[in-house]
């Protein structure tokens, strides 16, 4: 699953890299600061279980064998990397965890082919390479399973997705020998119009704004299918937090070439709803400051999610305050008046809030404007006595 | 720190600078020098476009910034107090009231900052000398009250105001007998201020030093440097409210540089609430005009809102005065163009709005 904390990676890697024999470390450099080797964008790579293969007599630092964990199809592939640190032109062993039966042809890596331990960059291509060849013999393991196989080749056909994909067919599940698969699919939705504003919040580094659908099949006919959305943090945040990652059930005997362009659809909906909501919110403040501008007290100017206005009536001054949501016009603004003079009998702030006054979303920001104002017209002498009536001076 | 921008001399065009787009600075929030339709951005602003919003162009809050290329360069500032030839589309600006007269000449220009809702730290600068304790004010059920009383209240009004409407507003509290004492802040905790507003004590004070108030200011804060002040929001601004009220003497002031320099930043105001007798005075000593003419002359940028109250009139005035001041520096009106009324004269005043 994703790991957020993309800064921890990093400042694990540090001490981790220390220890690397210097001949070797400019390579594992590469891969860790800068490896993102498949879909997950948001997880790095890691390494861990340094050992060396030479004599306890070597001064250190030697090490020259480790574990890398690369994510992969929602799992984490453990792959055994074998250097010889008294011969570091060479090109690394490779001992690939549990999956025994997966032999790379060692002429389809051309980073193998053409090892150049002097590129910094070469132990991260090959790595790439191999987790390459690692999908497609993942697909090939789909053959169990005529249904997932055809799941699999539909999605191929579809140039959207099948492009992008990562597959894991793996371990039968222990308890009932039944076979299993998770497919990792990158949604194809634009995110670039999201106002930046929304995204800028995260205190994470924004990498790619990425979002992944992963499907697991807990048996070969599809019987149990569990499908998950994950968004990059900020994109979640952008779109409103974990509700966005609401998506339908995988339908009964429904396939992914159904279900994941309905997914696709649902996600660029609400990509369009936020950014409707931010251009929505924009006009209705400049309406608002037109029609009432030389008595605004505040106004949010970057997401335009709160106006305030003093307004004043007879001599007697009022403020209305203006919460706009995240999905506007759909979900309609809070407005929360408050008296200049009064304070409550606990002493807080004599306000009263109307969350249900004359309102439509198909309105433009000048008509939400002129009907806003004539609404306080009507409502205004009743909350002045109101206030008088049951506020402290 | 400069507010004069290091570029064009004064009399030739200034050419807008385009907005970075950055994280921070969203498309069209800030600029009021693109088109007036909804989704401004910089990219229509030509050479012609006015740098600086001059004070005397009639630019308020919700005017558009279709100013014509006739007004742009700042040669002509002074001569654009009656602007009314904006595009088609906008309300005629005739109907204005004419600006403040303190209309800055072509030398001083002093940089706009982008209208953004940052945080402020606004420090409350009370005076405590015995005006404050006559009761003369008339509050609402016809009894008589005094201005520290309603100061009291109306200060924990502002500070709870502020405070609900951003969380990252800073309050102090300064009080004023003979020498400026600075009581509490900065702070966010509206509840952390008002627990030093109550319990004060007014006494008859010397003329006040407002020098002193100033320096002792001067050394609390630490205004944002810009690299350009125009486009790029500061992280705060600082906003002094003095509540004034004691009529002894001349409101002498000679600020030093340090002070004039703060007074002079695109993000350091002045806002004074003036109490006075009412009471023209002849003979020797000033009378409360030439005080608050001082006030006045503080305000070089033309930014600052001045209120005077009589000392015998409503509470109500000083309630609504505090009421205005509630503002953020930033994204108020000059004050001559400010209006809160919500019955009169609605449609003539509606003017289109850039934000």
């Amino acid at each position: 699953s994703f790991n957020p904390d993309l800064h921890c990676c990093l400042h694990l890697a540090t001490p981790v890299l220390s220890r690397i024999s210097p001949e070797l470390r400019p390579l594992l450099s590469s891969v860790v600061r800068n490896g993102r080797v498949g879909l997950d964008s948001t997880n790095c790579l890691r390494i861990s279980d340094l050992k060396t293969g030479c004599t306890s007599l070597t001064p250190g630092p030697c090490c020259d064998r480790f574990k890398l964990h690369i994510p992969y199809a929602g799992e984490t592939l453990k792959w055994d990397i074998i250097f010889n640190a008294r011969d570091p032109e060479l090109p690394p062993d490779f001992i690939f965890g549990e999956d025994a039966e997966f032999l790379p042809e060692p002429s389809e890596l051309p980073h193998l082919v053409a090892w150049d331990a002097a590129n910094p960059e070469c132990l991260l291509q090959l790595v790439k390479e191999l987790v390459q060849q690692y999908h497609s013999y993942q697909c090939q393991r789909l053959r169990e399973s005529s249904r997932l196989l055809f799941e699999y080749e539909s999605l191929l056909q579809d140039p959207q997705y099948g492009l992008s994909m990562e597959i894991y067919a793996g371990r039968k599940n222990s308890w009932t020998g039944e076979f299993s698969a998770r497919f990792l699919l990158k949604i194809p939705v634009d995110f670039s119009n999201i106002p930046v504003y929304l995204l800028k919040d995260t205190a994470l580094d924004p990498g790619e704004d990425v979002a992944l659908l992963s499907v697991s099949f807990e048996d070969a006919e599809a019987t149990q299918v569990f499908p998950k959305l994950y968004l990059s943090p900020s994109i979640e945040h952008a779109l409103g937090g974990s509700s966005a990652l609401h998506i339908p059930v995988f339908p009964s005997g429904g396939c992914l070439i159904d279900y994941v362009p309905q997914v696709c659809q649902l996600l660029t909906n609400k990509v369009q709803y936020v950014i409707q909501g931010y251009h929505k919110r924009r006009e209705y403040v400049a309406a608002f400051l037109s029609h009432f501008g030389m008595g605004v007290v505040e106004y949010d100017a970057e997401g335009f999610t709160k106006l305030t206005l003093l307004l004043m009536w007879k001599d007697f001054c009022f403020l209305v305050h203006v919460d706009l949501p995240l999905y506007f016009p759909r979900d309609q603004p809070m407005l929360t008046f408050q008296s200049i003079y009064h304070f409550t009998s606990s002493g807080q702030l004599y306000s009263q809030v109307q969350k249900s006054y004359p309102y439509s979303p198909r309105w433009d920001g000048n008509e939400m404007a002129k009907r806003a104002k004539a609404y306080f017209k009507t409502f205004i002498p009743q909350f002045q006595e109101g206030a008088f009536a049951n506020g402290k001076l | 720190m400069e507010t004069a921008d290091p570029g064009p001399a004064d009399g030739e065009e200034r050419v807008v600078e385009l907005r970075p787009r950055t994280r921070s600075n969203p498309e069209g929030a800030e600029d009021r020098r693109s088109s007036g339709s909804g989704n401004g951005n910089s990219m229509n602003s030509s050479a012609n476009q006015p740098a600086v919003g001059s004070r005397v162009d009639g630019e308020g809050e919700a005017s558009t910034s279709d100013a014509p290329p006739t007004a742009a360069t700042p040669s002509s500032a002074a001569a654009v107090a009656t602007v009314t030839a904006p595009a088609a589309k906008e309300r005629p600006k005739s109907s204005q009231p004419t600006p403040v007269p303190q209309v800055p000449t072509a030398a001083e220009f002093h940089l706009r900052a982008p209208r953004v809702n940052c945080p402020e730290k606004v420090i409350i600068c009370l005076d405590l000398s015995e005006e404050m304790s006559l009761q003369k004010l008339e509050s609402f059920n016809g009894s008589k009250t005094n201005a520290l009383n309603i100061s009291q209240k109306m200060i924990e009004m502002f500070v709870r105001t502020k405070h609900k409407i951003d969380k990252r507003h800073e309050f102090a509290l300064v009080v004023v007998n003979d020498d400026a004492l600075w009581l509490s802040g900065f702070t966010s905790d509206p509840r952390e201020l008002c627990s030093c507003l109550y319990d004060m004590e007014t006494n008859i004070c010397e003329a006040f030093n407002l020098e002193d108030l100033l320096n002792v200011i001067l050394h609390k804060i630490d205004l944002p440097l810009m690299e350009n002040v125009q486009t790029i929001p500061p992280p705060f601004v600082v906003r002094s409210i003095l509540i004034y009220s004691r009529h002894a003497g001349h409101l002498q002031f000679s600020p030093s540089e340090a002070v004039s320099k703060m007074l002079q930043s695109p993000y350091f105001f002045f806002d004074v609430v003036h109490l006075h007798n009412g009471a023209e005075e002849s003979g020797e000593e000033s009378s409360w005009k030439d005080i608050y003419s001082t006030f006045c002359s503080l305000d070089s940028k033309g930014m600052g809102y001045r209120f005077e109250v009589s000392l015998s009139g409503p509470a109500l005035e000083l309630h609504n005065c505090m009421a205005k001041l509630l503002s953020h520096p930033l994204q108020r009106p000059f004050q001559s163009h400010a209006s809160y009324s919500l019955l009169e004269g609605d449609d003539a005043q509606e003017i289109e709005a850039t934000v």
